[in-house]
């Protein structure tokens, strides 16, 4: 599970009925200094982000599919945020 | 299974149910040199690990569904022993038992 910061959100009209109603954001994935690590990646979200901005942390590949809230947990995506950070902790000297 | 270090933890209030009570700590992977490799990455911690520690970390689908008998968990990345002593011919040995300069 990578950090990410939320940078954005798509919308998709024609999409798999499955991701119908759910939110699509795009997510920048950072490391413990919140520099930027990699490509951002689009990735639905299973906690109510309140918008852009926000730290997360998400899950990626076979993890992902089982990501839905609700009576069907399987969803048909590859990366899903799991959890909004409020508060983060690093100790620089480990 | 990698080796990593624990270097701090994360708290949030607003997450999926599976990992709700689970604590989550920021792990970096590290190599037989105990140098970093890549940046660190949020791991699920039921081993009880701190701040320091070096530990084994796993990463695969179905693997929290095995640790905590849930049929939904999509947690990725698992914190699954802490770790003695890493002794590898050629490179020093480190560990939480083993003391550090």
């Amino acid at each position: 599970m990578d950090l990410a910061r939320v940078i954005g959100s798509i919308t998709a009209t024609v999409k798999d009925p499955a991701l119908v109603g759910v939110k699509l954001c795009i997510l920048q994935p950072l490391d413990t200094d919140l520099k930027p690590v990699r490509a951002p990646l689009i990735a639905t979200d299973a906690t109510g982000l309140r918008g852009d901005g926000e730290l997360v942390h998400f899950v990626e590949s076979g993890d992902a599919i089982m990501s839905g809230l609700g009576d069907d947990p399987k969803m048909p995506v590859d990366a899903a945020v799991m959890g909004i950070v409020d508060n983060m902790t690093v100790s620089p000297e480990v | 299974m990698e080796l990593a270090v624990v270097v701090g933890s994360i708290w949030s209030s607003s997450v999926h149910p599976a990992y709700e009570g689970r604590k989550q700590m920021l792990v970096q992977r590290v190599d037989m040199d105990r140098k970093a490799v890549g940046h660190p990455t949020v791991a699920i911690d039921y081993m009880s690990a701190g701040v320091g520690d070096t530990v084994l970390i796993a990463a695969a689908p179905g693997l929290a569904r095995v640790v905590f008998k849930i049929d939904i968990a999509p947690i990725q990345t698992m914190i699954m022993g802490i770790v003695d002593r890493v002794e590898a011919p050629g490179h020093a040995e480190f560990g939480v038992s083993v003391p550090r300069d």
